[in-house]
């Protein structure tokens, strides 16, 4: 076999891989071809989502604003700039925009990944996103004008760097709302207490007149007495006394006569008793009247120190003629409490609307004369615990895990709002870093225990607030 | 199989024994392909067990030495075609593990399809333990690749194999494990005359 054969087939087979090279690089062509074309349909269709997620960021209804780990704001979008009033935000910080304190600060930042910082709870991992349930905290206008803002934030990574995105509603208008609607709700309440406030005054007012008309009866007759007395002594200071002895003694006949007309005995005996129950039924019209002012004043923001039991005394005072037709009404109240820090209009109604629950249900369920409330209160590790146990049918259990829910009611259409337990919750747990649980037995009856931190126990943290029921 | 590894086997055969035996090697293996191969193409290993066959009736030199030869070739001409892998590289213990976690990756972003072999690394007191498997019976493929490897940083190392497995050169283990008296390394020839 000669080189030049050789060489030929070495040709040979060279041409042919050079074709087979040829075909694969034409067909790679085309793959990158179709794959530019795949590619470029994507960028559009990025470029076009791109679009629609700026849309949706600019028209949110709610502020969202995203930033660095430093806290350098990245992104501040359409609503953001109108609740804030920035014109911009370049540079900015957004701690800037907040009145910060450690807590707010650990809320702004939050990190699932550090469960040991003093702040760290109230975040949950969620998609492997860090996500912060919401918080409320005061925000800063660029006039300087504060205001409650909703904040709920999240911490996500990309491309290996860390952003932030906080979503904040501005609360001015629904806190005044708030307010507005639990005065709102109040004076319901207290016009339907109208009626048997009427009735609780009424009666005492009904035996006091009474009195008083006895009193005047009483007061006319002896005023035709002491008119005598009043002549006899005109003539013991007579100087023609012996010329007079007959009409001083035919006086005294008449005095006697009068005296026996008045009854004496009877006055003295009845004179007082009349007075007493009088000044009794004032004092029992003054402790209705001062009850129902205490109770229906307006909500304020700010936490007085109360004494709970008188709170409690003054709800059942403002609800007697409800209660008198429906339960009986046992107290065992802790008199040695300290005075508790709280909104008392706002824990007021919150009683108030515990015990028309617990009247309802046994109204609804039970005769009058079964009926029984229990209120009692007490210091329980640092908290002041208010027990409110009726006899009532009990809370079904498919209904249990609801009842706290707004809007959530049992009663017929038209009846129930759904609003007042919702309210309880609102008012012990949020406004007051309380708790609130319901245990119902099966057989029958349902105890609220609420439970408040005492003045001395007072904690920023919230409490574990689970809306258990047993 | 990739292309690239008939090409340089023809490449190979054609420099160290001459375009005459690598055109009988060719011939007398009957392959589909007819020898005509692309480094970018992809091609049946049984093809290069029949050049490999062939090679040694033609050379009588055994099949063994044959392939563990040309797995030192190859070596050779990947670190001069992938210089990039081997960068602030410096010994062998160093670079094996990197076959399967790096260098086996950027070849799938390039070639999806690629049907490779898998290396395991483990150390245990100062020793690589490389363990190679696959479908296809070229342990001594792989000798020659990590021994040449070795000669390459120059390690002071000493080389066991250990045929795992059926021993059909589908898996073996191998052990690198430093010479305590750091003698002169005892570099193999790579060239086969």
């Amino acid at each position: 076999m000669s080189d030049l054969d050789v060489l030929q087939r070495k040709l040979d087979r060279e041409r042919v891989a050079r074709k087979e090279a040829e075909a694969l690089l034409e067909k790679k062509s085309l793959e990158v071809f179709h794959t530019n074309t795949k590619l470029q349909l994507l960028a559009d269709q990025m470029h076009e989502h791109a679009q629609q997620t700026s849309a949706i960021i600019e028209t949110a209804a709610e502020g969202i604003i995203v930033y660095d780990q430093e806290g350098t704001i990245r992104l501040f979008n359409r609503s953001a700039v109108a609740v804030f009033e920035q014109t911009s935000v370049a540079g900015m910080n957004i701690r800037d925009l907040f009145e910060t304190n450690p807590k707010v600060d650990a809320s702004l930042f939050p990190d699932c990944t550090n469960p040991f910082s003093a702040y760290g709870s109230g975040c949950s991992l969620q998609d492997n996103r860090c996500m912060r349930e919401p918080f409320e905290c005061v925000a800063h206008r660029d006039s300087g004008q504060t205001f409650i803002a909703e904040i709920s934030t999240s911490r996500s990574e990309y491309g290996g760097s860390v952003v932030f995105t906080a979503m904040v509603r501005d609360l001015s208008r629904r806190k005044k709302l708030e307010a507005q609607l639990s005065q709102a709700q109040k004076m319901e309440s207290v016009g339907q207490l109208a009626a048997g406030m009427a009735h609780e005054i009424n009666t005492p007012i009904q035996f006091v007149g009474d009195n008083l008309q006895f009193l005047k009866g009483a007061f006319e007759d002896l005023a035709d007495l002491l008119a005598l007395f009043q002549q006899l002594l005109d003539k013991e200071t007579d100087p023609n006394l012996d010329a007079e002895s007959n009409a001083k003694t035919q006086l005294i006949q008449e005095i006697h006569k009068q005296s026996e007309l008045v009854d004496f005995p009877f006055l003295r005996e009845e004179f007082p008793s009349a007075i007493s129950q009088s000044l009794e039924g004032i004092e029992r019209v003054a402790k209705v009247v001062r009850a129902m002012k205490e109770f229906s004043q307006p909500s304020s923001d700010s936490k007085t120190s109360v004494d709970i039991n008188r709170t409690i005394e003054n709800t059942l005072a403002v609800m007697t003629n409800q209660l008198m037709e429906s339960a009986r009404v046992d107290l065992s109240l802790d008199r040695t409490l300290e005075p508790l820090v709280c909104l008392s209009g706002q824990l007021s109604q919150a009683l108030l609307n515990l015990i028309t629950n617990a009247i309802e249900a046994i109204e609804e369920h039970k005769s009058s004369s079964e009926g029984l409330i229990v209120i009692a209160t007490r210091l329980h590790e640092g908290h002041v615990e208010i027990r409110i146990t009726d006899n009532g049918p009990g809370i079904p259990a498919t209904i249990q895990d609801r009842i706290f829910e707004p809007f959530f009611t049992t009663k017929e259409v038209g009846k129930g709002s759904g609003q007042g337990l919702a309210f309880v919750y609102d008012v012990i747990v949020n406004k007051h870093d309380g708790s609130i649980h319901a245990f119902s037995p099966t057989a029958g009856g349902t105890t609220f225990v609420l439970r408040l931190p005492a003045a001395s126990k007072l904690k920023t943290n919230r409490q574990d607030h689970a809306n258990s029921i047993n | 199989m990739k292309g690239i590894v008939f090409t340089e086997l023809i490449e190979m055969v054609e420099n160290d024994l001459g375009i005459d035996i690598a055109d009988r090697m060719i011939t007398g293996a009957h392959t589909p392909s007819g020898g005509a191969y692309t480094s970018v193409g992809t091609y049946d290993h049984a093809e290069l067990i029949r050049m490999v066959i062939s090679l040694a009736h033609e050379t009588d030199i055994p099949v063994p030495d044959l392939v563990q030869a040309f797995g030192r070739h190859l070596f050779t001409r990947f670190h001069e075609l992938y210089p990039q892998f081997f960068h602030d590289i410096e010994s062998a213990i160093d670079f094996l593990p990197l076959i399967e976690t790096y260098i086996h990756v950027e070849v799938r972003k390039l070639y999806p399809d690629a049907e490779l072999p898998s290396f395991t690394s483990e150390m245990n007191e100062g020793v690589l333990e490389f363990t190679y498997s696959s479908t296809r019976p070229f342990a001594d493929l792989a000798e020659g690749l990590v021994r040449a490897c070795v000669d390459h940083f120059q390690d002071a190392v000493r080389v066991d194999r250990f045929d795992l497995g059926l021993g059909n050169g589908t898996e073996a283990k191998f052990t690198l494990a430093p010479i305590a008296a750091m003698e002169p390394n005892k570099a193999e020839p790579t060239c086969l005359i």
